[in-house]
């Protein structure tokens, strides 16, 4: 197949510099290198202990950018995270104080545990791309990507986030745990070193080449209309109470066209859509009383509304 | 149930005031024409007031059920049956005398009982007489009745119930029990006939209607008048039934020359099942599938994709790395290479 060339550096070469510090993983790994590609936010959910930290300060190593991590607790406020105006007594002055959200790569640590008020911050940034501190705004740095993580085993003392904000993470990536021979590999690599992170494998200028490239992958027209399939199944389905909205077909198309220019393709496949779609879509259903009741996954629904549909 | 009528009330006060004046009459000793006398005008006044008094008389009931029940249908000259009168009124009552009995033919009471239930908006009364048939034929009961003022109707009423009749037989119990029994079943038999025969006709008219009206407003209008499509070429399209692989190459062929995407999706349909998938699979799907390790069809499998998905401008060339690739498919197959060939 042709190729694109559009950077110095390939996307690929960076998923490579993580997979080197990750064991396993490969497909959050990739999930991650694709939001970076199609300039999204992804959220992790896994037990603690899967490298889920560990892979995000891999990433932002490796494309060389800052990376700042805000562990989320009850107790947090929004200025923790956006920055706030402080009075300097050597000038005279205020001064503004950026906070840990003015970075490349944001790690939002167990997003789940702040108030509602904290998560809006937040989650106002990624969609604005830009904080406003005082009366000021201020945009993020580019590329920008937040990369919240959240446990599902301690729901003690969690604040759920709602419908409407977890439809502003472009994909929901869920992290399991590592197979037996690469957890034996964990324990051989890290049993006794510590973490060695391949730092600016690429740049941030590669990165928004990346960016570019990848929204210019051509979509097709049956493949387009698969996304719109996809996407309209889940509504009205068995479980569901409420489906995915448009934005869920945007955040499809965006992630396939970024796995098309990972692989070095101009244009999108079927196979990169519906391998795409659980993580796309994970997030934004809501599922009734029901699914409780009969003991269902969340995880079998969504693969089975993707199954129902034919691919073009 | 009850069955309510006009009594005759006026005519039974006057006879039995008349009936009662005459009695006195004839024990009058002779000699006593004054107190004779007397007893006459007593008697014209009896019966001049008799009328008033007999209606006036009547109790004040409203009845609303008095039906009358035989617990057997067969008994044989002696035997003793059981016949159990219902009386419900809307009164409070401790008795009731007015119940008249209905008459007793080739049957005679030998016991009753009577009980009284008092029930929310009235009292109950249950009648049960045993009594004894007498000689082969029918026991037949009247109707019993109660005469009375009812207040609901605001005028006098007889209230009737139903009569009964019990088969008085010399003949076998359980053969008579049993050609008792068949009268009811063939009873039961007809009424049910009759029930199917109504549902079925209501059913056939139900369709009639439907076919005549509903379905004739639903059909649609006949299409327009189409031209003819290129049948010939069609036919060199789509082959009859083959192999995967002369499908394949027949398809192929015409994507030879014509290059539209509705031929491609053709010829990646045909690739698919010649790698053993059925269309609505992804060409990871058809990669893995068991019929797709022939280098050959890998390769067009993948020309296909570019060819079907590519952006317009490379999907020329992919349809050609494509079409190159299915030949070379084609000559290692050999009903593949025969329709190629031919």
């Amino acid at each position: 197949m042709d190729t694109v060339n559009a950077a110095p550096v390939r996307p690929r070469e960076v998923v490579d510099a993580v997979a080197e510090t990750i064991v396993g993983q490969a497909e959050a790994v990739d999930a991650l290198v694709l939001a970076l590609i199609a300039g999204g936010h992804v959220l992790l959910e896994g037990a603690p202990g899967v490298a889920k930290t560990l892979a995000c300060r891999a990433l932002a190593a490796a494309i060389g950018g800052s990376f700042k991590r805000i562990q989320f607790t009850p107790d947090l406020l929004p200025s923790d995270i956006v920055g706030t105006r402080i009075f300097d007594a050597r000038t005279g002055e205020f001064i503004t104080v950026h906070g840990p959200i003015f970075a490349n790569i944001v790690l939002a640590d167990e997003i789940n545990r702040a108030p509602a008020k904290v998560q809006s911050a937040l989650l106002e940034g990624m969609q604005e791309g830009r904080a406003t501190i005082a009366l000021e705004s201020y945009p993020f740095p580019t590329p920008f990507a937040v990369l919240a993580t959240m446990n599902p085993l301690d729901g003690d003392g969690t604040y759920a986030l709602p419908l409407a904000q977890l439809d502003r993470f472009l994909a929901k990536i869920v992290v399991g745990f590592p197979s037996l021979d690469e957890e034996r590999t964990i324990v051989d690599r890290f049993g006794t070193q510590a973490v060695a992170l391949r730092r600016g494998v690429a740049s941030l200028d590669d990165v928004a080449a990346w960016q570019r490239g990848a929204r210019e992958v051509f979509l097709d027209e049956r493949v387009r209309n698969y996304i719109v399939d996809l996407v309209r199944a889940t509504r009205g389905a068995k479980y569901v109470d409420h489906g995915a909205s448009p934005r869920a077909a945007l955040a499809l198309a965006a992630l396939a066209r970024a796995r098309a220019y990972l692989a070095d393709r101009r244009f999108v496949t079927p196979d990169d859509v519906r391998d795409l779609a659980p993580a796309a879509l994970r997030h934004r259903l809501a599922f009734d009383y029901r699914l409780a009741a009969d003991g269902i996954s969340a995880e079998s629904i969504v693969r089975e509304l993707i199954a129902a549909v034919p691919a073009p | 149930m009850a069955v309510a009528n006009e009594p005759d009330v006026t005519v039974i006060g006057f006879v039995r005031a008349l009936h009662r004046a005459v009695s006195g009459l004839r024990k009058i000793p002779d000699g006593s024409l004054p107190a004779f006398l007397a007893g006459a005008l007593a008697a014209l006044t009896a019966a001049s007031v008799a009328v008033p008094l007999a209606a006036q008389s009547l109790p004040q009931l409203h009845v609303t059920e008095l039906s009358q029940r035989i617990d057997r249908a067969l008994v044989e000259p002696g035997g003793v049956f059981h016949l159990t009168i219902h009386v419900r009124i809307t009164e409070r009552r401790e008795r009731l005398d007015e119940l008249i009995l209905g008459t007793f033919e080739n049957c005679e009471i030998t016991s009753n009982e009577t009980e009284r239930t008092a029930i929310a908006g009235g009292t109950d009364f249950v009648e049960r007489l045993s009594v004894q048939a007498l000689a082969p034929g029918y026991a037949t009961i009247s109707p019993a009745h109660i005469d009375a003022f009812d207040p609901t109707a605001g005028r006098a009423l007889r209230f009737s119930s139903n009569a009964v009749r019990v088969s008085v037989s010399n003949g076998d119990p359980l053969k008579a029990t049993l050609s008792s029994w068949g009268e009811r079943a063939r009873a039961i038999a007809l009424r049910l006939l009759q029930a199917i025969l109504i549902v079925a006709g209501l059913f056939l008219a139900g369709f009639v209607v439907y076919t005549l009206f509903v379905r004739r407003r639903r059909r649609p209008d006949p299409p327009p008048a189409t031209t003819a499509a290129p049948v010939a070429a069609r036919g060199a399209e789509e082959p009859g039934p083959r192999s995967p692989a002369a499908r394949l190459a027949a398809v192929a062929e015409v994507y030879r020359s014509d290059r539209s995407p509705a031929v491609m999706i053709r010829v990646r349909e045909a690739l698919f099942v010649c790698a053993g998938e059925s269309p609505g699979a992804t060409l990871v799907d058809a990669l893995k599938a068991p019929g797709a390790r022939d280098p050959d069809l890998r390769r067009a499998l993948i020309g296909a994709e570019a060819a079907a998905f590519g952006p317009a401008a490379e999907r020329e060339a992919a349809g050609d790395a494509m079409l190159a690739a299915i030949a070379a498919y084609g000559a290692a197959t050999p009903e593949g290479a025969a329709a190629w060939t031919r």
